[in-house]
């Protein structure tokens, strides 16, 4: 816990200053979980404005300030988890309005621009995003959490507030999926997957 | 049985797939807001708090405003019983008293024909 309880308490009860507090200790850790949930940086703020906004109207729904983390990472995934299902729609829409000809043209742009695209970095996100493509929003969302942030089953447990089977069922179909993903584009752009550094 | 779906559910990604979530998490660190961050956050939070009360102001409002259309129409459509000739008829009348009534009504005097 990065809070004491009392500052919980304090905030749940109405004292602005306590929940200040509260956002203070959590924003960066909250920051980096958005960014990697979202992969775009640039829109991280907004989300996160959603999270502690969330939060500060469902800090009276809380049982107990021991599960406040949990809680707060609930709010952060489904703040996440609006988030791409807005985007998803936002570019279905945007693809939608295209012909069949400009779609085919914007993702032979699109293509050149990741061939020209020499930065690492920029290849290494581009190419996680692509095998994550191949699951749901939600499931991208559990296994970012799961094999980016780190988390256990324990606290995703604790998180998604279901049975630890439950989860290793959507975890073991997830990664099957993004298993099938990475041969395949192994299989189709050999040497197209970014080189990865030795940890 | 249970122990091979237990180790089927296990099952991880290639070390290839994990060292690449690995560098993407390094690549994407923690980070701090900006600035004008926790401004724009309490100004969410007030403008979120003002459209609620807006929405109980008008809601109380319609609820208040109903009440009393109810009232006005009751009043108005309200109409006294009528007791036909002004004679009213206890519940404790007994038949005959009733019938009695009804008659001397209907019944022409005999000294008027």
């Amino acid at each position: 816990m990065l809070v004491e309880f009392e500052l919980i308490e304090r905030a749940r009860s109405g004292d602005s200053s306590a929940f200040n507090g509260i956002v203070s200790a959590y924003r960066k850790r909250i920051f980096g979980t958005i960014a990697r949930l979202i992969g775009r940086p640039e829109d991280v703020e907004d989300v996160a404005q959603d999270v502690f906004i969330r939060l500060y109207y469902s800090l009276d729904q809380l049982r107990t300030a021991e599960v406040f983390e949990p809680w707060l990472y609930r709010l952060t995934v489904n703040a996440a988890y609006d988030y791409l299902r807005r985007q998803r729609r936002r570019h279905e829409s945007r693809l939608s309005d295209l012909s069949e000809q400009q779609v085919l043209m914007a993702d032979a742009a699109a293509g050149k621009e990741v061939a020209l695209d020499q930065s690492h970095r920029r290849r290494i996100c581009e190419f996680v995003d692509e095998l994550l493509s191949s699951v749901s929003e939600q499931d991208r969302i559990l296994l970012k959490l799961k094999e980016v942030e780190g988390k256990s089953l324990k606290e995703l447990e604790e998180i998604y507030n279901v049975k630890e089977n439950a989860l290793k069922v959507r975890l073991f179909r997830a990664r099957q999926r993004v298993l099938k993903a990475f041969e395949s584009s192994k299989q189709h752009g050999a040497g197209s997957e970014p080189v990865v550094r030795k940890a | 049985m249970r122990k091979n779906w237990q180790s089927q559910n296990e099952v991880q990604l290639p070390a290839e797939v994990q060292a690449l979530f690995r560098e993407y998490r390094e690549m994407l660190p923690d980070f701090d807001a900006s600035p004008e961050f926790m401004p724009k956050l309490w100004q969410g939070i007030e403008a979120q708090q003002k459209a609620t009360y807006s929405f109980w102001r008008l809601a109380s409002g319609l609820v208040t405003g109903s009440v009393a259309l109810s009232m006005a129409l009751a009043f108005a459509l309200w109409t006294p019983p009528q007791s036909g000739t002004g004679k009213t008829l206890n519940s404790a009348s007994t038949y005959v008293e009733v019938l009695a009534a009804d008659a001397s009504e209907d019944t022409p005097d005999p000294a008027s024909i």
